[in-house]
C-alpha cells in the first residue's frame, strides 16, 4: 500500500512539473522561476515576466502582435 | 584616422584635447544621429563644458567627464566631436 | 485599485524605491539597464499597485526597453506617474519630468539620491522645484529608505494638476500644430492628453505614432508635420521640430535650475577618479579584471566553497538519507520504493545540492561586483575587443549577467540600442557558462584537477568567452552584416554594497537555484531512475540493459572520438538539455553512489584526466539549456534563429572537445 503511495506521489509529482516547466520554456521563462504564481518575479531573473498579472501579459502580448503586424 | 577637416581653426576634435584639460562643446553634427541622441540624453550638447578623463587602453574608449558625470565613447566618435580648448 | 507608474533615468534608483515601497525585492544593479521589462508589485498596505519601468532619458525610444515604458503612457488606463528624479543630476533628469508633466497625469517627484548630491555640493531645494512645476516634490534616500513612508503617504492623496497644471510655451509655430493635431485626435479616446500625444507625435515618437495607428488619418497627420515644420523654418528656427522641442524644454529646466539648484565648483568624487585611475587603467586595467575573475573562483572553489561542501555532502549523504531510510523501513516500504527515494530522489537531487555553497558565494560575489559600480568599468576596458569583433561593448554587461543564468541575460540584451548587436548577443550568451553548469565543474575538476580547481574553472569560464567573442567575428562577417555598432556609457560613481541589499540579492538567486532542485532536478531524477531501472524485460533489469543505457548507447559511437564513448556520458549529456545540473544528477544515480566520495571514485574510474576535460569543455559549450531555448525563440521570434542556435553550438562543442581529445593524445596525455 505505502509502496503505491509513495511511487504514485513521485511520478504525479515528476510529471506535473515536467509539464509545466516544458509549458513555461516555451514562453520563455526561466526554471528558476517555473513554480511561483503570486504577482512577482524572482529577482534572480530581471526579465522573467511570467509573474505579472494577466493585464501586463495581455498588454504585451498585444504588443508582440502588433510588432508581427507591423512586419508583414 | 579620428581626424576630421574641422572648419574652425579655434576648434579642434574632442580626442586631441589632453587627459586632464577641459573644453567646451562646439558642435556634435558629426556624430552618428543615434549616439547624438544619446549624448544629448545624458546632457552633452553644443556649449557644455568637458573635462577629459582618460583614454582606455589598446586605442579603447575615451573617458570625460561632464556636468558631474563620467562618460565612456569610443575615440572614433571622440574624433568626431568638435570641441574648443577652454 | 490605484495604480502608479515609476519614472525615471536609468540608474536613478527606481528599483531601490520599488523595492522599499513594495517589501518585494527585485534585482537592483549599479548600471543602467538592469530591469528590461515593466514589472507591477504590490504597495505596503495594500493601497495601490506600482509598475516599475524601464529607466529612460526621454519618452522618445531608443532601444527595446525603452519602447516599454513609452508604449505604457498611450495604452494604460490612467495611472498616476511616480517620477524618480537624481537630485546629483537635475538638469538632465527633469526632461523627462517635462515630458512626463505634459501628459496631464496626477505626478508625484522623488527627489533621490539627495545624499550623493550633497557629497558632490549640490543642493536642490523641493520647494522652489515645487513651485516651479507644479507637483509634490518630496526628498528621499531610496537605498536608505529614507522618505518612502513620506511618499507611500503622498501617493495616497494624489490628484490631477487641473488645467493651471504645467504648461510649456513652444512658440507660435509648434502651438498651431498642437491645437491642429488635437481637432484630429479630439475623435479618439486616449488615456494621456491629446496636448502630450500631439507634442509626442511632433517629435516624431514612433511608439505613439504605432499605437496611433489606424485609428487616425495618416496623410493628415503628416501634412500637419510637415506644415509645423515649413512654419517652424519660416520663423527662423530651423526644420527639425524635435530638436526645436528640446531646446524650448532645455531652456526652461536652464530657468528652474537657476532657481532651485545650488551648486559651489569645488572638485566632486575624487574617490571615484582614484579607483577609475587604476581599475581602468590602460595597462593595469585588465589584468585586473582578470586578477579579480581569478580570485572569485579562488573563494568560490578552493577556499571557502569546497569545504563547506564537504559538511553538506556529510550531511546529505550521511544522515538525510539514513533518516529517511529509517523512515520508509518504518513504513514498511518495499526494497523498490526504497531505491526511488534514496538512490533516485535524494541520490540525483543531493548530489547537485552538495554544491550549495560554491553557488552562494558565486553570487554573493557577483552581486557585490554589480553593485559597486564595476561593471560599467568592465564594458569600458573590454570595448576595444568587443569593437574588434563586430559587438557593442555593452554586449558584456548581457555576457556577465550570463554566468549567472542565460535566460535573464539574453532578456538583457534588450538594453542595446542595435538590432544587429542584440541578435548576436543573444546567440553568443549561451556560451557563457550559467551557474546550472557549475556542479559538473566542481564534480570534474574536484576529482581530476583538485589542486588547481580554480584555475581549471577559469579556464573552461574563459574559454566560453573567447569562442563567444571568435564567433561573434565569424557571424557579423558573414551572417550579420550592416549597421555599425554603438558604444556609449556612463560610470557611476562607486560604492560600498550595503550587505542587507547583497545578502537579500544573492538570497534571491539562490532560491532560483533551490526551486529548481525542487522541481525540475527533482522531476528529472525520477524519470532518470525509472528509465535506468527498467528495460525491454521489465522492472529491475541490469541497468546495462535499461533503457537509458540504450538511448545512451545510441550516441556512444558518436562521442567515441571525442573521448567518451560510454553509454552513461552519452545518456547524461541528453538529460542536460532540461537543465544542466541534471548532469550530475544522472551520473550519481547511474553509478549508484551513497556520497560524493564514492561518486569521485567511480567517476576517476570511467574516465581519464583527459577524457574528463573534454567532457566537462562538450558540457560547457554544447547545447543552450531548454529554458534558454525558450527565451532565444521568444527573443528573436524566429524558430530559425533558436535552431541556429543550438546547431552552432553542438558544432562547435564536438570540434573543441575534438581538438582537446585528438591533440591531448597525441601529445601524450591519456
Amino acid at each position: 500500500m505505502i509502496n503505491w503511495i509513495i511511487i504514485g506521489l513521485a511520478l504525479i509529482y515528476s510529471g506535473y512539473v515536467l509539464v509545466r516547466f516544458w509549458n513555461k520554456s516555451k514562453k520563455g521563462a526561466c526554471s528558476g522561476c517555473t513554480i511561483q504564481s503570486d504577482g512577482r518575479t524572482p529577482a534572480g531573473c530581471p526579465g522573467c515576466i511570467t509573474g505579472l498579472p494577466d493585464e501586463a501579459l495581455d498588454a504585451l502580448k498585444k504588443n508582440s502582435q502588433r510588432r508581427r503586424a507591423d512586419r508583414n | 584616422m579620428y581626424q576630421r577637416k574641422i572648419s574652425n581653426s579655434r576648434c579642434s576634435a574632442l580626442v586631441h584635447i589632453k587627459p586632464g584639460a577641459f573644453a567646451t562643446v562646439q558642435a556634435l553634427d558629426a556624430i552618428s544621429p543615434l549616439l547624438r541622441r544619446r549624448l544629448r540624453d545624458l546632457g552633452v550638447a553644443e556649449g557644455s563644458r568637458l573635462k577629459v578623463l582618460r583614454l582606455g587602453p589598446f586605442g579603447g574608449p575615451l573617458t570625460f567627464e561632464c556636468a558631474g558625470q563620467h562618460i565612456g565613447i569610443r575615440r572614433e566618435d571622440a574624433g568626431r566631436m568638435e570641441v574648443a580648448p577652454a | 485599485m490605484n495604480q502608479f507608474a515609476l519614472f525615471g533615468n536609468p540608474n536613478t534608483g527606481k528599483t531601490s524605491l520599488f523595492n522599499m515601497l513594495t517589501r518585494s525585492y527585485e534585482t537592483v544593479g549599479n548600471w543602467s539597464g538592469v530591469t528590461v521589462e515593466k514589472r507591477i508589485g504590490t504597495l505596503r498596505g495594500r493601497s495601490g499597485r506600482i509598475v516599475d519601468l524601464p529607466g529612460l532619458y526621454s519618452l522618445l525610444p531608443l532601444t527595446e526597453d525603452e519602447g516599454v515604458a513609452a508604449r505604457f503612457l498611450m495604452e494604460e488606463t490612467p495611472a498616476s506617474i511616480l517620477n524618480i528624479v537624481d537630485a546629483s543630476q537635475p538638469e538632465r533628469n527633469l526632461y523627462l519630468t517635462l515630458q512626463l508633466l505634459e501628459s496631464g497625469r496626477p505626478m508625484l517627484i522623488g527627489l533621490n539620491m539627495i545624499d550623493v548630491a550633497r557629497n558632490r555640493h549640490i543642493s536642490v531645494d523641493p520647494q522652489v522645484l515645487q513651485r516651479e512645476l507644479g507637483v509634490p516634490v518630496l526628498p528621499i534616500i531610496a537605498r536608505k529608505g529614507t522618505g518612502c513612508t513620506d511618499v507611500l503617504h503622498a501617493l495616497g492623496s494624489l490628484t490631477a494638476p487641473g488645467s493651471e497644471g504645467f504648461r510649456l510655451d513652444y512658440g507660435p509655430a509648434v502651438e498651431q500644430g498642437v491645437s491642429d493635431l488635437c481637432i484630429l485626435l479630439r475623435t479618439l479616446p486616449s488615456s494621456s492628453a491629446p496636448r502630450w500625444t500631439a507634442l509626442q507625435l511632433l517629435e516624431g515618437n514612433e511608439a505613439v505614432r504605432t499605437a496611433l495607428a489606424g485609428r487616425i488619418d495618416g496623410e493628415a497627420l503628416d501634412s500637419i508635420l510637415q506644415q509645423t515644420g515649413r512654419e517652424l523654418e519660416a520663423a527662423g528656427f530651423g526644420c527639425d521640430v524635435s530638436a526645436h522641442l528640446r531646446q524650448v524644454r532645455t531652456q526652461r529646466i536652464a530657468r528652474i535650475c537657476t532657481a532651485a539648484v545650488q551648486r559651489s565648483d569645488q572638485a566632486v568624487h575624487t574617490a571615484t577618479e582614484r579607483i577609475d585611475a587604476i581599475l581602468t587603467h590602460r595597462i593595469l586595467g585588465i589584468p585586473l579584471f582578470l586578477a579579480m575573475m581569478f580570485l572569485i573562483f579562488k573563494l568560490t572553489f578552493d577556499w571557502v566553497g569546497s569545504l563547506l561542501s564537504d559538511v553538506l555532502d556529510g550531511f546529505i549523504s550521511g544522515m538525510l538519507s539514513g533518516w529517511i531510510s529509517a523512515a520508509l523501513g518504518g513504513l514498511g516500504a518495499s526494497p523498490f520504493t526504497h531505491a526511488l527515494v534514496v538512490d533516485g530522489i535524494v541520490g540525483g537531487v543531493g548530489g547537485v545540492l552538495v554544491f550549495l555553497p560554491q553557488i552562494c558565494i558565486l553570487f554573493l560575489l557577483i552581486s557585490f561586483v554589480e553593485d559597486s559600480g564595476y561593471m560599467a568599468r568592465i564594458t569600458l576596458l573590454m570595448d576595444r575587443t568587443m569593437e574588434a569583433v563586430g559587438l557593442s561593448g555593452k554586449a558584456f554587461i548581457p555576457f556577465i549577467i550570463g554566468f549567472g543564468c542565460n535566460v535573464p541575460a539574453i532578456m538583457a540584451a534588450r538594453t542595446m540600442e542595435h538590432r544587429k548587436d542584440r541578435l548576436l548577443t543573444t546567440l553568443l550568451v549561451p556560451l557563457m557558462s550559467c551557474s546550472a553548469r557549475l556542479p559538473v565543474y566542481a564534480l570534474f575538476a574536484g576529482v581530476f584537477f583538485a589542486s588547481n580547481q580554480a584555475l581549471v574553472v577559469m579556464g573552461l569560464y574563459v574559454l566560453g568567452m573567447v569562442l563567444a567573442l571568435a564567433l561573434a567575428k565569424l557571424f557579423s562577417r558573414t551572417l550579420l552584416r550592416s549597421e555599425p555598432s554603438l558604444f556609449i556609457v556612463e560610470l557611476p560613481p562607486y560604492r560600498m554594497p550595503q550587505p542587507l541589499s547583497l545578502l537579500r540579492m544573492t538570497w534571491e538567486k539562490v532560491k532560483g537555484f533551490l526551486r529548481k532542485a525542487g522541481t525540475i532536478i527533482l522531476a528529472g531524477s525520477v524519470v532518470i531512475w525509472f528509465l535506468s531501472n527498467t528495460g525491454s524485460s521489465g522492472f529491475g533489469v541490469d541497468m546495462n540493459d535499461s533503457f537509458l543505457a540504450s538511448i545512451g548507447g545510441a550516441l556512444s559511437g558518436l562521442l567515441a572520438p571525442i573521448g567518451f564513448g560510454t553509454w552513461q556520458a552519452g545518456a547524461a549529456l541528453i538529460t542536460g538539455f532540461m537543465a544542466k545540473e541534471v548532469v550530475v544528477s544522472t551520473m550519481n544515480i547511474i553509478y549508484q553512489v551513497p556520497d560524493m566520495a564514492g561518486l569521485e571514485h567511480q567517476v576517476a574510474a570511467a574516465f581519464t584526466p583527459l577524457q574528463a576535460f573534454s567532457f566537462v569543455t562538450f558540457i560547457l559549450l554544447y547545447i543552450p539549456c531548454l529554458a534558454t531555448v525558450g527565451v532565444i525563440r521568444k527573443e528573436t521570434a524566429s524558430w530559425r534563429w533558436t535552431f541556429f542556435s543550438m546547431g552552432y553550438s553542438l558544432v562547435l562543442a564536438y570540434a573543441v572537445a575534438l581538438v582537446i581529445y585528438q591533440g591531448g593524445k597525441w601529445i601524450g596525455f591519456a
